[in-house]
């Protein structure tokens, strides 16, 4: 376990240090639309509409905006806890990193998600594209990260990736790469 | 038939606590190994196999990663103690199942790569050989 949580700590996703707040980072930054939301979850900005991609999320993404972050297999739609999903699988599972993307509409909000994640050994709150956001992993971030982000007071989306190689350069910092591919969603669902 | 040998990793003896959701997929405080053989054409496939396996894994760490997040249904200390441990299985914690499934991918990239220098080994085994009874001028 002291491996582990060595490993959690070396890698650049912020570790929690408890009774430090992380230093907030802000991942992308597409220009604000729709109406602004008094939502009593603090998302500050305007709502997002989820239902865009809620019955297309592999719409999410679009093949210019995928290309640079690697090569995937054919995009999986799926409906999971938090609700419709898709998922980019790296074409080779042991080089390149994948990503699950889903539109949470189930009513879990992003505050559920940091409350739910704040304890754990890799978690930092931030933004991206000007919404509150938070990245986690259950164990060390050297293969995973999760990225949520409050779109509303009702509604989130949610990133989550992976990485098998170590030499890949998303494994250096998996949450800056799921922050990074959150941050294009936002921009989608902006646009 | 040209077999190759290979050691397969393994995970060790299931943890105390917790144990019970990681403990399916091989819950191991340390990982040993198991001499096994394939043959040669047919180790593409076993790589495969074991990739897609590793695919298998990824999708089910996710969902252990939605299962925590899942709030009680009630409000009575019973479904709060039960939502409790659902997520210390389902984490990080050693013997939850973030734990066990991190153990397990780590063990067959392991065996892969164990594989394919096998597979190396071989040809280069091979291509001395062949070299070897090459007639000299």
């Amino acid at each position: 376990m002291a491996m582990l949580v060595t490993v959690g700590l070396a890698s650049g996703c912020a570790a929690k240090d408890p009774g430090r707040p992380s230093a907030e980072t802000s991942a992308g930054g597409a220009t604000e639309t729709g109406t602004k939301s008094s939502s009593p979850s603090g998302v500050s900005g305007p709502d997002l509409d989820l239902s865009k991609f809620a019955s297309n999320p592999c719409g999410a993404l679009t093949a210019d905006q995928l290309a640079p972050l690697g090569s995937f297999k054919a995009p999986e739609p799926g409906t999971g806890t938090f609700g419709p999903n898709c998922w980019w699988k790296a074409t080779k599972v042991l080089e390149g990193a994948g990503y699950k993307v889903t539109m949470v509409t189930n009513g879990t909000t992003i505050d559920t998600f940091i409350d739910t994640n704040k304890s754990l050994q890799v978690f930092k709150e931030t933004t991206v594209g000007g919404l509150k956001a938070a990245s986690w992993d259950q164990t060390n971030a050297s293969a995973n990260c999760s990225t949520a982000v409050g779109t509303s007071s009702k509604g989130a989306i949610l990133v989550q990736m992976n990485i098998e190689n170590t030499n890949a350069p998303e494994s250096k910092d998996t949450c800056a790469a799921s922050e990074k591919v959150a941050a294009l969603v936002v921009q989608n669902l902006k646009g | 038939m040209a077999l190759i040998g290979f050691d397969a990793i393994t995970a060790g003896g299931p943890v105390g606590a917790g144990a019970g959701a990681g403990g399916a997929i091989g819950a191991g405080l340390g990982a040993s190994t198991t001499k096994m053989q394939v043959d040669l054409a047919e180790a593409p496939k076993l790589i495969a196999g074991l990739e897609a396996a590793i695919e298998k894994l990824v999708e089910a760490y996710q969902t252990s990663d939605d299962l925590r997040v899942v709030p009680s249904p009630g409000k009575d200390p019973y479904s709060d103690s039960a939502t409790t441990v659902i997520r210390q299985s389902a984490g990080n914690d050693p013997g939850g199942y973030g734990w066990a499934n991190l153990k397990a991918r780590e063990a067959l990239k392991k065996t892969i790569e164990n594989i394919k220098k096998s597979i190396a080994d071989y040809s280069q085994t091979d291509g001395s050989a062949g070299d070897s009874l090459t007639p000299k001028d």
